[in-house]
């Protein structure tokens, strides 16, 4: 190979490189944020074992079932008898509303069935609410 | 639950405790002739109005709490008695699931007793439970769904004593918490897990 060709294909070689971890660097933070959103999905999952003494993802119990619930008006799950509380509180659950009922369910909603002190670790309830968040009806959960 | 606290106090000797407790629960009883009679004054001259409100609120928010609880206990004996009549369980296990359902059983009457005490009306149980019996195919199932039920009795007592205005009732609960944490290791161990897999939990 004459020096003439091998410095242009080193030279298209080096952009090809540089372009690829270019690409990659702008990749990485959002493949972190979905790896991170994975990582607490799955530990919200973990911490729903202490909401399985009354609730479960896929059929209402003592409380209401979980599957689809981001973006329902409180107290309208079909086929479960909530407290008028609930009912009025004209809530809708999203990220904001179930962290402040989260936090401490009989002071944001007096009144409410669901007597639980509440969970005070703000951590602990953002990746419940992400395990919340991911029970879409296409969720094994949720089957 | 008055039963349960007369069966764990009965081996302490004649003391404070027992006198402390009659002495709560004859205030907590007068509580609401106190309350009618502040109602009255507060009906009379128009002030603490506020004060008759809070102690009749709170009444009604313990009542609430206990009829959560015995709804879920009334859950747990359906469970049970879905596992039992599964068909799953050998003689072994099937004795423990009935000794269980038993417990939970005691629990809904000490509970009820509670919230008549309380001049309330205790949560009935509901004519049908959803429990996913598609997913029950074997012994370990049945356990893995009974452990997860009694893990979340825990966490809801846990959550539960915490709210109450009565302390009696908090150690009431405390007590049957106790017994729900002990169903929990049993199962585990049942299934060749770590009966106590931590030392705290919420």
């Amino acid at each position: 190979m004459s020096s003439g060709r091998v410095v242009p294909v080193f030279t298209y070689c080096i952009l090809c490189i540089g372009y690829s971890g270019t690409y990659a660097n702008e990749r990485a933070p959002k493949q972190r944020l979905d790896s991170q959103q994975a990582t607490s999905v799955q530990a919200g999952k973990s911490q729903y074992a202490m909401c399985q003494g009354c609730h479960s993802p896929g059929y209402n119990r003592t409380g209401p079932m979980h599957c689809g619930i981001f973006g329902r008006l409180a107290g309208s799950q079909v086929g479960y008898q909530y407290s008028e509380a609930l009912k009025l509180s004209q809530l809708r659950w999203n990220r904001q509303t179930l962290d402040r009922f989260l936090e401490a369910p009989v002071k944001a909603v007096p009144g409410t069935s669901m007597t639980f002190a509440g969970i005070s670790d703000a951590y602990v309830r953002r990746q419940l609410i992400d395990y919340l968040a991911s029970l879409t009806p296409d969720h094994t959960d949720c089957q | 639950m008055s039963e349960l606290f007369s069966q764990q106090t009965s081996a302490l000797p004649q003391q404070a405790s027992t006198l402390e407790f009659q002495s709560r629960r004859s205030f907590f009883r007068t509580g609401g002739q106190l309350t009618l009679s502040a109602m009255s004054l507060a009906m009379l001259s128009g002030l603490n109005a506020k004060v008759a409100s809070a102690s009749d609120q709170q009444t009604i928010v313990d009542i609430r709490i206990l009829n959560t609880a015995i709804a879920a206990e009334h859950e747990a004996v359906a469970a049970y008695q879905l596992g039992a009549e599964s068909g799953l369980l050998s003689a072994s296990i099937l004795n423990v699931a009935i000794q269980f359902q038993g417990h939970h059983k005691a629990h809904i009457d000490a509970l009820a007793k509670e919230v008549s005490s309380l001049g309330g009306e205790a949560a009935n149980p509901l004519a049908q439970y959803q429990f996913p019996v598609e997913k029950l195919k074997s012994e370990t199932d049945v356990l893995i769904f009974a452990a997860s039920l009694e893990r979340g009795a825990v966490s809801a007592y846990v959550g539960a004593i915490p709210l109450f205005e009565e302390r009696e009732l908090s150690k009431a609960a405390a007590s049957i918490l106790a017994d729900e944490a002990m169903h929990w290791a049993v199962l585990r161990q049942a299934l060749g897990l770590d009966p106590v897999p931590g030392a705290f939990f919420s």
